[in-house]
């Protein structure tokens, strides 16, 4: 091993005297599909994302070509598919609404294969979106170690930490949200002894306390009213079972919960009665983007953790009216998934106002350790839903998100290796049809994503780079002064 | 002759070091093995050079990985102390004059590591440091290359800080000081000592705000990684640094002593150093850690012949004792003959930090709790405060995929290892494993988990641990003897006599068992004699000594029921004395009642 370490080093060095270059010689066709990592056949891409770079498994070399329909040609030569940045931004930026088409040719066991060639679509809807933000975190029980928010430029491989917990004493951030992809307004909460919920807007932070002692628990699940004058939250007494058997992680279930939503003018907390039913556990909120609905996740209350998996939430909707601060007199159910049997979680509505994204589970809110969880679409047109095959995988799909122009979505799945959560985009038009996702790319896709332990979870778009000030921002977390929030009367 | 009297010095303090380390605290070398994976790839590389100190992190790192074998992890370490001696004498000889004083200033540059010595018995101190100020060192020496000119030796000084700083961090700020005073060409050197240390700390401002922004101003001033908790900045590391400075001017008081003096003063002065060190060591805590060391390489007859030589000192160590005693079948016949305290001392609750469950990992994985024992590796691997993996916790969460079958997640913590020194044979050998049913079917120690794990879906609540221990052993037919001897333990850890001996109609058939073990005599005899007033209709094997026993003490109890001295003197190796004491704790503080559990995990 140690001897493969200085070969191996022996060996790039030597390549880079060379040149880095091998050029195939004796090619001999095999009439397959490329075994590459990330899968990228057949995946449909905004013009302008970062390269889909990608490796042969099994290879030592490789030369790839890629063409576009429209014109353009690109090549790639050395142990891995690694594109110029620029010419792939070139030849996307030509094909738009085409495709490209890629030529395989590996060097597998000192042999040269020549694959067949695959296609890469280039959508013709814009991305608009500067990247993305996300969380970072050991997909663990109990216990973090570093962990943090992120913002990953989608033009190019650059990842910068908003903020991460080596900066603190270790606490928790999730939960990361701003108003329809744009960072002048976002919030997200610290856990830990330091505690709070952090808005920030046009700059300016404010720190609310974590607990607002008239509530069951802390403020969770953030999700902006288009004004920018409220968020909604849900505030929940949740709790963990750990599963015995080998086929189950954990679970996730509340004791109870309730939605409110939150006047960061104010800083009042605005209760409802049908949002704090005795009996039903209301959940997971998030606007219409017209402001006048507030979608959340409903369930009969059950005793847990006994009947855990009698915890199914169904899709419902009330009226809210921004200008008097109130909610309507009726809950709709948009969406029945308890009459199948099933449970919805993380309802996202398209910001065109067409679609409702959410997940169907067997049972429970908590996806991510449901590895049957499935996307699906609820079109509010016809409040029919449908699952999403063309983005589904055996294993955990869930938290998504939609770009501002609403045709793409990016969402994590735990289909690379059944336990670490990875990023996926894909695009989605007008009549709700999706494309074959593709995963987020990464200068060295084999190296980034097989040597992180870490999973990615609660993405979203952002228009622009996140402006956090960090190091005031450390202060202000360990300052420990927080705003009070109140209950409006 | 001198350079022969200094190769001796440094080879005698190198097997000395040697010989502390590999005889005396072998467990501390395998407790700071297990905080770290170094992997010979490019990528590990190029994340720890990325931050401020990370060469001396690798080149910790590096060292550190041969404490899986101690004797050569031992002899490592030695060698990165011993050079750091080489280096601090060489520093200070080199401004001394006369030979005598020369040797025993050389002798006394022993002293900053005889203290690291006493600091690194604080388990959290990391090697980084030495190595640190060894690199440190180093550079200092090789300043004096540059020596010629004052105008020109200050500037390669501050301009050779600041990568200086980025690779090993905060120790870097010996290298001005000390490259001023060494120097025979700069003049004022107070002046700029003092301008040089301004200059540092300015340099390391700009880098707290350009290139390294997501560490506070404290960790960067006072290191990343030379304490495995950050934002802590032990004594040790002031200490060090300062006997550094401070001894090559030692050299003014050595040279005014007569030679015939200057041994006997050298010989004090080693003397206080060396009598320091055991006080940095924690006896209680260097059990723990020869316990889990002794757990961790399934060492169970080390484990009960540690027992019997010292009484184990805290719940860690009893469940080491315990896991060890079950391993050789003597759970039900020995475990009382120890202080047991508990449900606490058979399998601990999860704690939210890197050390209390290592062994319950332990036993869960030996007993078939694969999820759980896959969990408390998880969490406990996450709880390593300084943010690094482990080979160890690694290899088990692999194994316990392998055992679900879950070999895309196994073939990711496998792959990993394959990049390490002392984890790649078995993790290339566990990587044929992978995906061939068959072949884990027959592995001893996988197969056997597969065959004794868990069926039945449930939670795993450690407030009734007792019955996860129940189901586990009933659901194997028998064949998960080991979780049925927990099982019991439980029990009688928690007092529930009618269980056990409700259960135990089924043991002798089940488990095929021939003898009743003593303490679980013991136990139903004390059950069977709190209900009827003889043994007469006892449908359970208990032997007529154990009979005679409980009658005498009872005897003994009537008189002095508040006295557990009386009673413990003829009786403390039986589960009557661990009841009896349990009992009267729980009169009279029936809050504390530390077999029911405490609060609910979640």
């Amino acid at each position: 091993m140690i001897r493969d370490f200085i070969i191996s080093i022996a060996v790039s060095l030597m390549a880079l005297l060379a040149g880095c270059i091998e050029r195939p010689s004796n090619v001999v066709n095999v009439n397959e599909m490329p075994p590459i990592y990330p899968d990228y056949i057949g995946v449909t891409i905004p013009a302008g994302i970062a390269p889909l770079n990608f490796a042969v498994e099994g290879s030592t070399a490789v030369d790839i070509t890629v063409k576009g329909s429209n014109g353009g040609e690109i090549n790639a030569n050395g142990k891995f598919a690694k594109f110029d940045i620029n010419q792939w931004h070139k030849l996307t930026d030509e094909n738009k609404g085409t495709k490209l088409t890629v030529s395989v040719c590996a060097k597998v066991d000192g042999r040269w294969l020549q694959y067949d060639d695959f296609d890469i679509y280039v959508s013709q809807y814009p991305l608009d979106q500067w990247g993305l933000t996300y969380r970072r975190i050991a997909p663990g029980y109990e216990v973090y170690s570093k962990m943090g928010l992120y913002q990953r430029n989608l033009s190019n491989y650059e990842e910068t930490p908003i903020i991460e917990n080596t900066q603190t004493s270790g606490e928790c951030y999730n939960c990361h949200t701003s108003n329809r992809t744009d960072p002048e307004q976002f919030v997200f909460h610290v856990r830990g002894a330091h505690g709070a919920t952090m808005i920030q807007q046009h700059g300016q932070r404010e720190w609310l306390k974590a607990i607002n002692d008239s509530l069951k628990g802390a403020m969770v699940y953030p999700y902006w009213h288009p004004s920018g004058r409220y968020c909604a939250f849900s505030t929940n007494q949740t709790r963990q079972g750990f599963h015995t058997v080998p086929d189950e992680r954990i679970e996730v279930f509340d004791l109870s919960s309730d939605v409110l939503v939150y006047d960061i003018e104010r800083h009042e907390i605005l209760l409802d009665s049908l949002l704090s039913t005795r009996d039903w556990s209301e959940n997971i909120p998030t606007f219409s983007p017209d402001g006048k609905w507030l979608y959340f996740t409903t369930c009969r209350q059950k005793s847990y953790p006994l009947e855990f998996k009698d915890e199914k939430y169904n899709l419902c909707r009330i009226a809210f009216d921004a200008d008097s601060r109130s909610f309507g007199t009726e809950v709709d159910t948009l969406f029945d998934a308890v009459s199948m049997g099933k449970s919805v979680t993380w309802p996202r509505p398209s910001y065109d106002g067409r679609f409702i994204l959410f997940t169907l589970t067997d049972y429970g809110y908590f996806s991510i350790w449901h590895r049957e969880s499935d996307q699906w679409l609820l079109d509010l047109q016809t409040l029919e839903a449908r699952p999403l095959d063309a983005i589904n995988s055996d294993y955990a799909d869930s938290y998504h998100n939609f770009s501002d122009n609403s045709r793409w979505i990016v969402f994590t799945s735990r289909r690379d290796d059944g336990l670490y959560s990875r990023l996926y985009l894909a695009s989605v038009d007008e009549h709700g049809n999706v494309t074959k996702p593709f995963m987020l790319p990464q200068s060295d896709p084999t190296a980034y994503y097989g040597k992180s332990l870490y999973s990615f979870n609660t993405p979203d778009f952002t228009k622009a780079k996140v402006d956090f000030d960090k190091n005031s921002a450390v202060g202000e977390i360990l300052g420990d002064k927080r705003t009070e929030t109140k209950i409006a009367k | 002759m001198d350079k022969i009297r200094y190769v001796i010095v440094s080879l005698l303090l190198f097997v000395a070091v040697w010989l502390f380390w590999w005889i005396g605290y072998p467990q501390m070398l395998s407790y700071q093995e297990q905080y770290q994976l170094f992997l010979f790839t490019s990528s590990y590389f190029a994340e720890r050079i990325g931050m401020v100190g990370g060469l001396a992190d690798y080149v910790s790192e590096f060292i550190v990985q041969f404490y899986y074998i101690p004797v050569i992890g031992a002899a490592m370490l030695a060698l990165t102390l011993t050079l750091m001696q080489v280096l601090v004498g060489a520093y200070c000889i080199r401004m001394c004059d006369g030979r005598a004083t020369r040797l025993s200033l050389y002798i006394i540059s022993a002293i900053p590591t005889i203290e690291m010595l006493h600091f690194m018995g604080d388990e959290n101190m990391l090697l980084s440091y030495p190595v640190a100020i060894v690199i440190t060192l180093a550079a200092t020496l090789l300043m004096r290359l540059a020596d010629t000119r004052g105008w020109l030796y200050l500037s390669v000084t501050a301009v050779v800080y600041i990568p200086l700083y980025w690779l090993v961090g905060p120790a870097a700020i010996l290298f001005p000081i000390l490259t001023i005073l060494q120097s025979t060409s700069v003049r004022r050197k107070w002046l700029w000592t003092a301008a040089s240390l301004a200059i540092a700390c300015a340099e390391v401002v700009i880098i707290a705000n350009t290139v390294c922004r997501q560490y506070p101003y404290e960790q960067l001033l006072m290191g990343i990684n030379y304490y495995r908790i950050s934002n802590v900045h032990p004594e040790g590391l002031f200490v060090v640094a300062a006997t550094i400075i401070i001894l090559p001017f030692l050299r003014l008081c050595l040279r005014r002593i007569s030679p015939k003096h200057l041994y006997p003063v050298t010989f004090i002065f080693m003397l206080a150093a060396i009598v320091q060190v055991p006080s940095g060591f924690d006896g209680d805590k260097m059990e723990i850690f020869r316990y889990d060391a002794m757990v961790r390489n399934g060492d169970w007859h080390g484990i009960i012949a540690a027992a019997e030589k010292r009484r184990p000192v805290n719940d860690f160590c009893l469940q080491g004792l315990n896991l060890a005693l079950a391993k050789t079948g003597q759970l039900g016949d020995k475990m009382f003959e120890y202080p047991q305290t508990g449900i606490n001392s058979l399998i601990a609750k999860r704690e939210l930090d890197n050390t209390t469950c290592l062994i319950a990992a332990e036993a869960l994985y030996h007993l078939g709790m694969i999820n759980t024992a896959f969990r408390y590796n998880f969490d406990t691997q996450e709880a390593i405060m300084n943010d690094r993996k482990s080979g160890r916790f690694m290899k088990r969460m692999a194994e316990c995929m392998i055992i679900n079958g879950r070999y895309d997640v196994a073939s990711k913590y496998i792959d990993m290892l394959k990049n390490s020194m002392f984890y790649s044979k078995w993790a290339n050998e566990a990587d044929k494993y992978l995906n061939d049913e068959e072949a884990i079917n027959q592995h001893p120690d996988w197969g056997e988990k597969r065959r004794i794990r868990f069926r039945q879906e449930l939670f795993y609540d450690y407030n009734e641990i007792e019955k996860v221990l129940g189901l586990l052993a009933l659901e194997s037919n028998g064949q998960n003897l080991l979780a049925w001897d927990y099982f019991n333990a439980a029990l009688m850890l928690k007092g529930d006599l009618p269980t056990l001996c409700g259960m135990y109609h089924y043991a002798p058939e089940t488990f095929h068992l021939t003898e009743v073990p003593k303490h679980i005599q013991e136990a139903i005899a004390l059950y069977w004699t709190m209900g009827h007033p003889s043994f007469d209709g006892l449908p359970y094997k208990v032997s007529d000594k154990v009979k005679m026993r409980i009658t005498k003490l009872a005897g003994i109890y009537a008189q002095n029921p508040n006295n557990p001295e009386a009673w413990a003197k003829d009786f403390g190796d039986t589960y009557w004395a661990y009841f009896l004491l349990k009992q009267q704790q729980n009169q009279q503080n029936p809050s504390t009642d530390s077999q029911s559990g405490s609060q609910r995990e979640g």
